[in-house]
């Protein structure tokens, strides 16, 4: 009887120590995950001794490093609670790749409340139970009853400064100066400046077990293909894991529980640069690297894994549009900083905002290889704090 | 116009990788605190090990217990009583350190010279 494939499973968790690993349990900390791979490189030296004959030595082997990759499609929990901390499996890579875990249980304020005075087709000024800290907003996802109801009023806030007025990523048929108000139910993943932990993690491939511990986030990528119908794909994000070995051992892969249908991408919103574009897709790349530094004391040689640095970039394939609709050569020219707001869902519970407040166009060129004309491109986000959020709503409705 | 008496407006720190409470958030700023204590009491989840309780010892009677939600009981010799620390445990070990150095007696007469 061959091993099957199809019987792998991932399970991860977060750990107090990297130099100690920390089990995932066997139902609790799995999450279903597409294209998972173990990939084991061995670490050799080659020592180039003279044998007195023309035939060397093979090189010595001085231990190994694991990578772990895989694809997450992008699904939320489902139901109308919030998660509590930690609970949410996809989230914990998401922390090791360096964002914040950022939980609203409730609903601030209780009720949806009317919005203040001064805001403008692109922003809002938030009412009074809102807060004066700049940017305290920033990444979260509200209500604006002026926007419509259901999905077409959520929103995100690019900042917000001490007068509450919180500036948006979209642009409203008219002023936002009637209406209501709320900080949704929410679980928002805001990139912070901070390291994340490190993680430990079971891989069943087929009856086999690799537990791998002290591992960092190389690789992480999001993933937005829209999802119509040209372009079959749904929202995931890829992920590379590296870190050591712990044990190796015979065992049958445990189940996850069945999840629910992944949101596709589309009767939701794109907005780019305050403009609402059509496109095939757009991805974030955050240029993850991760190094060991060597110790001797320690058994492989190497502190666990540490990233080292990131380098984050957003590519868009966008539909041509006439340059008095959206002018990418004027913002490339200029340098200027524009968001990237998605919108996406099929119901409470299983609702997505990914918002990029700030990022950066390098020239785009137009591409006329297929049935349309579209323009591709990169931009850059320059700073680190609250610079990417992806959150997983809770509206009252969706 | 501005003036040398002007305070800025608080601008939100950046937040650890970490679960926070963002509505524990919100209840600190209404109650007027600003930068890193608007965590007060928000850091919801701590690495497992943390979460059980478990006792940080130093090898010399110093401890840093975590105790949920995002706080450290701090005690060692020479306290007349624990102390309770809010923050992160790299900061809450610091803190163990200074307490260990105010409660250390130097044995060696104050001749510092290794040779």
């Amino acid at each position: 009887m061959g091993d099957l494939s199809l019987n792998s499973t991932f399970g991860i968790k977060v750990e107090s120590d990297p130099l100690t690993f920390a089990a995932p349990n066997t139902t609790t900390d799995l999450i279903t995950c597409a294209e998972l791979k173990a990939t084991i490189q061995g670490l050799t030296a080659d020592i180039k001794e003279f044998t007195g004959t023309i035939h060397r030595r093979g090189p010595v082997v001085l231990g190994s490093t694991i990578e772990i990759s895989g694809k997450l499609l992008l699904r939320g929990p489902g139901g109308s609670t919030v998660p509590i901390a930690d609970a949410l499996v996809i989230g914990r890579i998401l922390r090791a790749a360096g964002f914040t875990e950022s939980i609203v249980s409730a609903a601030v304020p209780v009720a949806p409340e009317a919005v203040a005075a001064g805001g403008s087709t692109s922003s809002v000024t938030l009412g009074t139970t809102a807060t004066g800290t700049a940017d305290l907003y920033k990444g979260k996802m509200i209500a604006l009853s002026a926007l419509g109801a259901g999905k077409a009023g959520l929103t995100m806030v690019k900042s917000n400064d001490a007068a509450k007025l919180a500036q948006l990523p979209e642009v409203a048929g008219g002023a936002l100066t009637t209406g209501t108000w709320q900080l949704i139910k929410q679980i928002a993943y805001i990139f912070s400046n901070s390291a994340g932990p490190t993680l430990s993690s079971s891989v069943w491939l087929g009856k086999q077990r690799i537990d791998a511990g002290g591992l960092a986030v190389s690789s992480f990528k999001v993933n937005m293909p829209t999802s119509s119908k040209e372009g079959q794909d749904v929202p995931s994000i890829d992920f590379t894991l590296t870190g050591d070995i712990v044990t190796w051992a015979d065992d049958t892969a445990p189940v996850p529980a069945a999840a629910l249908a992944v949101p596709p991408f589309r009767d939701g919103k794109m907005w780019v640069a305050n403009t609402q574009l059509g496109g095939s897709s757009f991805t974030i790349d955050f240029g993850m690297k991760v190094a060991f530094p060597p110790n001797p004391n320690r058994l492989t040689g190497s502190e666990p894994a540490q990233m080292v640095e990131t380098t984050r970039k957003v590519d868009l394939t966008l539909n041509q549009v006439p340059l008095a609709t959206w002018n990418h050569v004027t913002q490339a020219q200029g340098q200027g900083y524009y968001s990237l707001y998605a919108l996406w869902g099929l119901g409470v519970g299983n609702a997505f905002g990914l918002l990029v407040p700030e990022m950066r166009f390098n020239f785009r060129s137009p591409d006329n290889s297929g049935d349309f004309v579209t323009t591709t491109g990169e931009a850059y986000i320059d700073t680190a704090d609250k610079a990417i959020s992806l959150v997983f709503a809770f509206p009252s409705t969706f | 116009m501005t003036s040398n008496t002007d305070s800025p407006a608080p601008v939100a720190p950046s937040f650890p990788a970490a679960s926070i409470d963002f509505n524990a958030v919100l209840e600190n700023e209404a109650a007027g605190k600003t930068g890193s204590a608007l965590l007060d009491g928000a850091i919801l989840n701590q690495p497992a090990a943390e979460e059980a309780g478990e006792a940080e010892p130093q090898g010399d009677g110093y401890t840093a217990t975590y105790q949920p939600i995002g706080k450290y009981v701090l005690n060692g010799p020479g306290m007349t009583e624990p102390e309770i620390f809010t923050g992160k445990k790299d900061a809450a070990l610091a803190r163990l350190d200074e307490i260990r150095a105010s409660h250390t007696v130097s044995l060696s007469g104050g001749n510092t010279d290794p040779a």
